[in-house]
């Protein structure tokens, strides 16, 4: 005689682990993006200070200080300065040579910045 | 036209020049010096005459690996596109007809920036720099992108 077999999932635990760990990873790389703000801040001040490719560019030393990197929202960074001469200086007028401060320096970390999303990611999973 | 791989950064400036002089009208076609260019692939070193556009590489990054044991690279260059105006409405509008030439000249057949080898435009970013005075030089500066497979 044929007994019943059943087989009863519960995918319960594996939910909530699986929703613990998307929580974690999205925790990670939120504090990922503050690394990544305090990084370019200083890396876009090194530029400034001729430490980098760039030609130096301080005189009083007021746009290198006013660089500050942000994270306004979730998943993002903002490396801003908010003086009104930030923008010509990074990209030049009629008279002054363009500085390129800020743009080479997220060319040349593009990949330090995305190394920096990863390691949190692995942390995290 | 295809681009040339021994040469493609310029290759590619060269392009979008090529690209925005068949598709803009310069403002002052009937009274700019002979001497004188309305589109520059480098910021002038001269006295110019107003409005110009200037188009510069702006860098470029490894946009994805091709895997193990292959020399492919698919690269992400960026490119600056400045349109120099002497005023507020001079500017927009060649900012304008700077985008609107990129945006609407990727898929079209043999003369399209895809059929020519630059892949997925992206439009980064728009920034205003002026300068001071009324008389100052007011300027647009924009960033494009392409990807592009170098094999």
């Amino acid at each position: 005689m044929a007994k019943n077999l059943s087989i009863s999932v519960d995918v319960g635990l594996a939910l909530m682990f699986l929703k613990s760990t998307e929580k974690n990873v999205e925790i990670g790389v939120d504090k990922a993006f503050s690394e990544i703000a305090m990084f370019m801040e200083g890396e876009v001040k090194q530029s400034l200070s001729g430490n980098r490719a760039e030609p130096k560019r301080v005189d009083t030393g007021h746009l290198r200080q006013s660089v500050k990197g942000t994270t306004p929202k979730r998943f993002s960074a903002k490396i801003e300065s908010n003086l009104p001469y930030a923008a010509p200086i990074e990209y030049g007028t009629t008279k002054i040579k363009p500085g390129r401060h800020f743009r080479n320096t997220l060319t040349r970390n593009k990949s330090k910045v995305i190394s920096y999303i990863n390691d949190e990611i692995k942390k995290q999973t | 036209m295809v681009l040339d791989v021994d040469d493609y950064i310029s290759d590619s400036v060269l392009f979008v020049r090529s690209l925005l002089r068949t598709n803009i009208t310069d403002p002052l076609v009937l009274t700019r010096p002979s001497d004188e260019k309305f589109i520059l692939t480098a910021y002038p070193s001269r006295t110019v005459t107003y409005p110009i556009i200037t188009i510069l590489d702006s860098g470029e990054n490894q946009a994805e690996l091709s895997g193990q044991r292959s020399q492919t690279s698919f690269n992400n260059m960026q490119i600056e596109i400045r349109a120099w105006a002497r005023n507020e409405k001079e500017k927009a509008q060649l900012a304008t007809q700077i985008f609107n030439a990129l945006r609407t000249n990727q898929t079209t057949t043999t003369t399209g920036s895809i059929d020519f080898g630059l892949y997925d435009f992206t439009f980064m970013s728009r920034v205003p720099v002026d300068e001071a005075g009324s008389k100052g030089i007011k300027s647009n500066v924009l960033t494009f992108s392409y990807n592009m497979e170098l094999n």
